[in-house]
Order: structure tokens, then sequence, then C-alpha cells
């Protein structure tokens, strides 16, 4: 029954045409706060969640993770979220919600399996004309990015609105000129690296940089 | 203990955690891939399954819905949705239903597990960490500073 997490997770993989795989840069130096956490999951996989015993408490003083994960793939994110917070064993248990698993390496690569379909969307995110999936190194963390020209009409105005995947929260950036727009342009396909020069949330300063 | 019946239906005695005796139909018992694997490999003719992990009382659930879901066929599937409702609705309460899942996952009925799971999941679904916690009496063990950090970056979740 041990094995059911990760035939469970393929199949999901395999049956969400968005499902993307992405391929971000190996570093060993630095582990990103994400990655941690999904690391984290997998080492208690095995382990009893060991809940509190007191008269009062209903008959389960062990959930095992398998049973924990069979409810957690039902909730809605923000039930996910609210789960994670319950206790530190169930923080450690409960992986990110937005990102399923770390797939492994390719080479220097190394490929994060996530899945769109849990995002909150942007209010222009139906409308993004390039959407892609970035490694925020300012901030150590992952943030999805939709560009929209829907406000401003002008191919030299962009608009991204990026999502952090710790915050959850979408936020707007605006991209001033036509040159850095050409550079994030480059970059923005499914599975490509973008590393930003800057920290999103300073406009205007957005620089690729494929790995 | 392999007994048949007048058609010929092999039966297995399945025996509680509290040593309650339930004989079955193989085909209702092999419901459950853990039981079936257990017969396969001939665990079956030396007397009863024993199931430590399962109570009588819930043993006696996951055989009534092992004996629904091996008399149905496919064209049933409406009036078998219908029954599935009635059937965890009747479990009453998330502890019951927590009891029905645990045994679930240890007899491998990938139906019934989904099933209460997705009971469990509408449950708690709108509820905030306190209720959880309360629900399954699990402790708070985060410090106060570490519960600021999480609340913090969970804040979105709780608007």
């Amino acid at each position: 029954m041990s094995s059911s997490r990760s035939s469970k997770t393929q199949r999901r993989d395999e049956g969400s045409d968005e499902t993307a795989a992405i391929g971000k840069k190996h570093n060993k130096t630095r582990a990103p706060k994400n990655r941690l956490l999904v690391g984290q999951a997998k080492s208690t996989n095995t382990e009893q969640l060991v809940i509190s015993t007191n008269m009062a408490a209903p008959n389960c003083s062990n959930l095992p993770p398998d049973v924990v994960e069979a409810i957690l793939d039902l909730l809605p994110i923000k039930s996910i979220e609210q789960f994670r917070s319950v206790s530190k064993s169930l923080f450690s248990l409960v992986p990110h919600p937005f990102i399923q698993d770390v797939s492994g390496h390719y080479g220097k690569w190394e490929t994060i399996v996530w899945n769109p379909r849990k995002l909150p969307l942007g209010n222009n995110y139906a409308y993004a004309f390039g959407r892609g999936f970035v490694h925020d190194s300012a901030s150590d963390d992952y943030k999805v990015f939709a560009v929209t020209d829907l406000i401003h009409r002008k191919r030299d105005c962009e608009l991204v609105e990026t999502i952090s995947l710790e915050t959850g929260f979408w936020k707007k950036v605006k991209i001033l000129t036509g040159s850095t727009c050409n550079i994030l342009n480059g970059y923005w396909a499914w599975g490509s690296l973008l590393e930003w020069s800057t920290s999103l949330e300073t406009p205007g300063i957005i620089s690729g940089r494929k790995g | 203990m392999s007994i048949t019946t007048e058609n010929n239906e092999k039966m297995i005695t399945l025996m509680s955690s509290d040593g309650e005796e339930f004989v079955v139909e193989e085909a209702v018992a092999a419901q459950s891939q853990t039981i079936k694997h257990l017969i396969e490999d001939g665990c079956s003719t030396e007397g009863s399954i024993p199931l430590p992990n399962v109570t009588g009382r819930v043993l006696s659930e996951v055989i009534q819905y092992c004996k629904k879901h091996s008399s149905s066929d496919d064209k049933e599937e409406k009036e078998l949705e219908a029954w599935d409702a009635e059937f965890v609705k009747a479990a009453d309460d998330h502890v019951a239903l927590t009891d029905l899942m645990m045994a679930a996952n240890f007899l491998d009925i990938k139906g019934l597990l989904d099933l209460v799971a997705q009971t469990l999941a509408n449950m708690i679904t709108g509820k905030s960490p306190e209720e959880v916690r309360r629900m399954w009496n699990i402790k708070n063990d985060f410090t106060p500073e570490e519960a600021e950090k999480v609340r913090k970056e969970n804040q979105w979740a709780f608007e």
C-alpha cells in the first residue's frame, strides 16, 4: 500500500493536459524552500501521523498518511492550506498544494511537475498570451506568470501577473520597455528556465537567462 | 476453513480484531485486494483469515459494502450510487467514517476508500484549522512563532 502515493500522483499527471513538466537548472548550493517542503512530505510518508490521545477523542489515534492523502486529493486548495496549519506533522505531511512532485533529474535539469488546475486564476489569466513558471531567486520562491497586453494594448507596455507559490497571491508587474519584453518573450515557453535578475516586486527590471 | 455452498460458491471466514467471525463468499471477500492476495497465497486454507486492524462493528459494515458491490453490475450504476450515499449517511459521523476509512485502507478496497474519503473531504471543506483539530483531537504543536509564520504564508486561504 505504500506505493499508492506514487501511482496516484502519476495517474493524475497523465490525466491532466495542462500539467507541465518544468525544467529547472539543478542548484546544489541553494535549495528552494518549496522543494524542501516536498522533500519533507516524502520523508514522513512511511511514518504514522501521531495525534494526541484524549479520553474524549475520536477512536483514531493514528491516521496513516495514505488515509490523509486520499482525503487531501479531494479537498479544494483553500482547505488544503488550512489543513497544513493544523499541526506540525500535518504541515510536513501535506505537500504544497501547487506543487505535486519533484520528479527527478534529467541531466543537469531538475524537473518539477506541478498541477496548474489548482491555481487560483488571476484577473486576466484567461486572456494571457504567455504563461510560464519561474523560480524567483530574489525571494527564493516559485512563481507562475501570465503576460497580457489586455489593458494597454501596446506591445511595449505589457502587464505581467505573477502568483507566488508561497503566498498564493497574484501580483501585477508592469514591464515598461520593449527590450525587456523581448527578453521575456524568448523564455516564457513551458519547460524553459527563467531566472529573475531581481525581485518580481520591482517593476520594469526583469531579465531572462537560460541555464 | 473452506466451505462450499449449494451453488458451489467457496466461502471464506474473516475474523475481526475482537474475535467476531464472518463467513462470506469468496467473491465478496475478494473485493478487498488485501484479502484477495491472502487467498491467492493460500493463507485461507487453514482456518479463518484474521484481520487484527478491524473491529467486528467496522468489519460488518465493510462486508455490507462488499456484498452490495460484488452483486451489482455496471447497469445498476445509478442505483449503486444511491446505495453508496445511504451507506455513508448511515455511518453517521466523522469518527465512524474515519474507522471505516482506516479499514478500507488496510483492506485495500478502492471504491470504499474513495467513497469515504469524499465524504470526509466534504466535511472538512470550509473548516478552520481549529475545527479540524477538534474533529480528530489533533494537538496544535506549533510554537507561537511558527504559528505566525505559517499563518502569514497561508494567509490567503483564511480570507
